[in-house]
């Protein structure tokens, strides 16, 4: 079967020989990402920050040796990050924790408003509060825009294990918001 | 494609059949078109799709990147091999230099009549900078695609 190309093939092989402007370039295009994947499997600013960086460090030794063709680089990094997240999971799972993570409120955005912001919140709660597999799913699915068949290769289960992980999740995010939102917003929130 | 299937589709990966499954996306389409109830079974997840991009996206701060950048890899040995000289001859400010600089002394030579010793000096000249610049020259170009 043919491999499909790697879109980063040529960054990270330039990235592997110290050239500046690509590991800038690979840091513009994949923090961002890392971060928010972090951010939404953790719950905490701070520990995302920890995970990012970390996977980066892993990124920078992976680059000089990197060979084409046993997987894309971009769901490599994925991987790694997973890893770490649920490596920090079990952590905080088998130390808990006095109080709730740091979970500082970013305040309303001039462009989105009270009400998104609120609702913004609701929704990072509720995905807390899902079990860590239908998380998972739901993360490399809707947020990071990964195909069916990457998220499923990622997790290490099949397509239709993924498919099971995602309606049980998005069944469990939509009771959630219909029980947390106000009366007059639970018509508009599928309540 | 059947409204079972249609329905779990939207109940797994929402109301967007762009996000469906490749091989699916042109059964569910024609499904959409065809049945006057498909957009009433989007419509609900829609909404929880709407809800889910609330989530606001982390900001990545200026100290996380620095901090990122710093333990980078640097360039190895053989990129340095020409040193000072190789940097400014061969980076992006260089090369423009290198060929501004070519051509200005094409156009000098011509105009005012260069004799052979000029071409001999001109000769050692571009002797001298490739030398300088040793055998990475290919690498860097290559990098530089």
């Amino acid at each position: 079967m043919a491999r499909a190309a790697d879109p980063d093939e040529d960054l990270i092989r330039r990235v592997g020989r110290g050239e500046a402007a690509a590991v800038q370039a690979l840091v513009a295009r994949k923090l961002p990402r890392l971060l928010a994947l972090s951010r939404r499997m953790l719950g905490d600013a701070a520990e995302a920050e920890d995970v990012a960086q970390e996977a980066f460090l892993r990124a920078w030794k992976q680059a000089p040796k990197w060979v084409p063709g046993a997987a894309k680089f971009d769901t490599w990094l994925h991987r790694v990050t997973l890893n770490l997240c649920y490596d920090r999971l079990r952590r905080n799972r088998e130390t808990p924790m006095a109080e709730p993570p740091d979970r500082p409120d970013p305040g309303p955005a001039p462009d989105r408003g009270l009400e998104a912001s609120e609702l913004g919140s609701q929704v990072d709660r509720a995905l807390q509060a899902l079990p860590e597999r239908q998380r998972e799913a739901i993360v490399l699915c809707h947020y990071q825009e990964l195909s069916n068949i990457e998220a499923a290769e990622l997790m290490g289960i099949s397509v239709e294990a993924l498919e099971s992980l995602l309606s049980r999740g998005r069944r469990a995010l939509r009771t959630a918001l219909a029980e947390l939102a106000p009366p007059s917003a639970k018509s508009v929130r599928g309540g | 494609m059947d409204r079972d299937r249609f329905e779990n589709l939207a109940a797994a990966y929402g109301g967007d059949p762009r996000r469906w499954p490749a091989a699916e996306r042109d059964a569910a389409r024609a499904f959409l078109d065809a049945d006057p109830e498909a957009e009433r079974l989007l419509f609900e997840a829609r909404q929880l799709d709407a809800a889910l991009d609330a989530s606001p996206q982390p900001r990545v701060s200026r100290a996380l990147r620095d901090a990122i950048l710093a333990a980078a890899p640097q360039p190895g040995p053989e990129a340095k091999t020409g040193g000072f000289f190789h940097d400014l001859l061969f980076g992006g400010f260089g090369r423009g230099l290198m060929v501004a600089g070519l051509t200005a002394a094409a156009v000098l030579g011509v105009a005012i009549g260069a004799g052979v010793t000029q071409n001999v000096l001109s000769g050692v000249q571009a002797e001298a900078i490739v030398a300088e610049a040793g055998e990475p020259v290919l690498d860097e170009l290559e990098i530089l695609g």
